[in-house]
């Protein structure tokens, strides 16, 4: 999976334009990244990628770049 | 989990109660206090459209006692008859005693009757027909009554929690009562699990005795009751058929606790069940707590009037951390019509008093 398509499956799950998000983007200034989105995000990464995210990893997330990153695939 | 098998009592009829004051969800977009976007987001993805809300100082126990009246004058039993009356709710009359002790005044049950409540949310249903069960099946008593609900809903709005996952928002108010009697060759299952290294999960710690002035509830922690939810319960689900060697698909409906659509779709899926056998009543009526497994079945079965025997799998889960399973056999006319609006108990004590408090 290209950059480009991890980043397609958090724009789809945020129900954002195609493009909005790069991985330098801040997640703090990503309105549609509330605690539901947060759930989503689980739900995505397990789904997906067999990554079980907890709380602290969670808060742990400063940029797309920081999600990105547990994409292995 | 603890296993529980009961032998010769079954759940005789189901009953729900809710407020008719409905709170629509989508109108909340357009208060001036509330975020539009929240709003849209929330309904997106709760599944949440609307809810009722009690009024004035109506509590769960009134609506509890209207359930469990509705079931007495549809003549399932005599006030004489019940030997065990548990009401589960987080939202009790009064610190004590028990809103069971109310209820069972306003039933005119007999003092030939045990009754008491037990603080739980949202597994209530099936600790409380387990709870009743058991007792039954070690007792001379033959019937028992199940209250289970709360008014979580009751209250202004925090609106200091808007843009979190905002529970006075979430939830709706009810409660669903349920008839247990001895009758030869029934019979059901439970399967129950709790953990307490979850307690501050979901909590409301303060003005009880160990913090007694404070907030009267905090915000909890969304993603691990989540993570909880999406694996424990599908894991206690799987447990629960294989012990009992019930697939599935022998039940006509997996009744989930109502929490919020993406926890039930979540659900479903990770224990392969289609969403179709999965009924949902959270759109209309909010997360209704401990009520919500019964209410569901009532929103569902309740106006349908014919003689058709259903297999009904339940799981409920929640605060505590607390969770279980129970399977069992109904028929759809034991299963009473949506009852709506109770009377708040009028108990006498004044509400004049002036609040105080010294250690």
């Amino acid at each position: 999976m290209t950059e480009r398509e991890k980043l397609a499956l958090l724009e789809d799950m945020l129900e954002l334009d195609e493009g909005d998000l790069t991985a330098e983007t801040a997640l703090d200034d990503v309105d549609e990244y509330d605690s539901m989105a947060k759930l989503s995000l689980i739900v995505l990464m397990e789904d997906e990628f067999g990554v079980k995210l907890t709380g602290d990893m969670i808060k742990g997330f400063e940029t797309v770049g920081d999600i990105l990153n547990l994409m292995e695939k | 989990m603890v296993f529980s098998q009961f032998e010769d009592i079954r759940i005789a009829s189901i009953a729900a109660c809710v407020p008719s004051n409905t709170v629509d969800i989508a109108a909340l977009a357009n208060d001036p206090e509330e975020d539009p976007k929240f709003i849209k987001s929330f309904m997106r993805n709760t599944g949440i459209r609307a809810k009722r809300k009690c009024v004035g100082v109506q509590t769960a126990s009134d609506y509890a006692y209207a359930a469990a009246k509705q079931i007495m004058d549809a003549g399932y039993y005599k006030p004489e008859e019940i030997g065990v009356l548990v009401n589960l709710t987080q939202t009790p009359d009064y610190r004590t005693p028990s809103s069971a002790m109310t209820i069972q005044k306003r039933l005119g049950l007999s003092k030939n009757c045990l009754a008491f409540d037990v603080n739980l949310g949202c597994s209530g249903f099936v600790y409380g027909v387990s709870l009743a069960a058991s007792l039954l099946q070690t007792s001379d008593a033959s019937k028992a009554i199940v209250t289970v609900g709360d008014t979580l809903a009751r209250g202004r709005m925090n609106r200091g929690l808007k843009r979190s996952f905002n529970t006075t928002l979430l939830f709706g108010d009810g409660s669903a009562a349920m008839l247990l009697e001895k009758k030869e060759g029934t019979g059901f299952a439970s399967a129950l699990m709790s953990d307490g290294t979850g307690h501050k999960a979901l909590s409301r710690p303060y003005n009880a005795w160990r913090h007694p002035v404070g907030p009267f509830s905090i915000p909890g922690d969304d993603i691990a009751v989540f993570n909880f939810t999406i694996s424990e319960v599908p894991a206690i689900l799987t447990d629960f058929t294989n012990k009992t060697g019930a697939a599935f698909d022998t039940y006509d409906d997996l009744v989930l606790h109502q929490a919020n659509m993406m926890i039930l779709k979540n659900i479903a899926k990770r224990v392969g069940v289609p969403m179709e056998k999965v009924p949902v009543s959270l759109d209309r009526f909010g997360n209704t707590s401990g009520a919500s497994v019964p209410l569901t079945i009532v929103d569902k079965y309740g106006a349908v009037d014919e003689d058709r025997e259903l297999s009904l799998l339940t799981c409920a889960f929640g605060i505590g951390l607390s969770w279980g399973v129970v399977g069992f056999q109904i028929n759809a006319r034991d299963i009473l019509p949506m009852g709506e609006d109770a009377e708040a108990y009028d108990d006498g004590y004044p509400d004049d008093l002036t609040p105080e408090w010294e250690e």
